[in-house]
């Protein structure tokens, strides 16, 4: 079970994020950051699940973060979402190790899901394509 | 557990932060795996079907962009990364000496991939040979010893990436 907790300690703080970035956006922009954040309360609900039905302790969320950069406008709120996206996914990515069946496929689905947001972000940001060679 | 001796929110804020997060987390939370681990020459290659895999790829790469110029712009940025698959994979694998030869450019014109001589079918064609190898990657991904699963999984998240650019 080693790494799920660090992946849902990971989803709380994309999801916070998420909250304080999504005030800047407006348009389709908002639209991708709510469903962003809607994506990171599904995975963080299913690690829960995951969590409790192995009798591992859950980390809490906090109550708010530090965050890398004050998000004043829309740019830097699409800068932040990009860099929780980039985390987020490392942080997946250092759990594929740790874990097998089921919970790998959880880890590269969720890596996958990171690395594509990542990417649409960074197109949002005017740099196309946005991909990465090792998300 | 990795936050023992950092509160939460401190380890948190560093993880968005980015800064500093060896130091914050101590133990390698950010990290991308054990990359010692990666230095072991396992024999034979367990890597070696995903490395001829990503090869022939770029072999429809380039004979795509050589056949139809139109889509190099589109098509340029995404075999580079690509290439820097190979090299990861013959990183990974122990070094220059295990994997086949690359060389893209080296695919002989005549026995290389067949490209359609109408771009929009052509791009369909990488595409199709794009979420072939995607699959490939998901399916490595998953069977993979620890110590490839995460390069593994960077190359699958890469190539759903690379679907989403080619439509």
């Amino acid at each position: 079970m080693t790494g799920l907790p660090d992946a849902l300690t990971g989803e709380h703080a994309a999801i916070y994020g998420y909250g304080v970035l999504g005030a800047h956006l407006r348009g389709p922009a908002l639209d991708a950051a709510r469903q962003a954040q809607a994506a990171h309360r599904s995975r963080r609900d299913t690690l829960f699940v995951d969590l409790a039905a192995a009798d591992e302790p859950a980390p809490e969320a906090a109550p708010a973060y530090d965050l890398p950069f004050s998000v004043t406008n829309q740019d830097t709120a699409v800068a932040l979402a990009t860099q929780i996206e980039e985390r987020t996914g490392a942080v997946w990515r250092t759990t594929l190790p740790d874990v097998t069946g089921s919970q790998r496929r959880l880890a590269l689905d969720a890596l996958t899901d990171c690395a594509l947001r990542a990417a649409r972000w960074r197109r949002m940001a005017g740099k196309a394509p946005g991909t990465v060679a090792l998300p | 557990m990795v936050y023992n001796g950092h509160s939460r929110r401190t380890l948190l804020g560093a993880m968005i932060g980015g800064a500093a997060l060896t130091g914050a987390a101590g133990c390698g939370v950010f990290g991308d795996g054990d990359r010692s681990e990666l230095t072991s020459s396992p024999k034979p290659d367990p890597l070696a079907p995903m490395m001829a895999g990503t090869l022939a790829l770029i072999g429809v790469y380039t004979a795509t962009i050589a056949a139809q110029p139109t889509l190099a712009n589109r098509l340029n940025p995404l075999l580079a990364e690509h290439r820097a698959h190979v090299d990861a994979l013959r990183a990974a694998a122990g070094g220059p000496s295990s994997g086949p030869s690359t060389g893209p450019s080296s695919v002989p014109s005549g026995t290389g991939p067949s490209v359609p001589a109408n771009p929009t079918e052509a791009l369909a064609a990488v595409h199709t040979a794009e979420q072939s190898a995607r699959d490939t990657a998901v399916r490595d991904c998953l069977a993979a010893q620890p110590r490839y699963a995460a390069l593994l999984g960077s190359i699958a998240a890469s190539r759903a990436c690379h679907l989403e650019v080619l439509g």
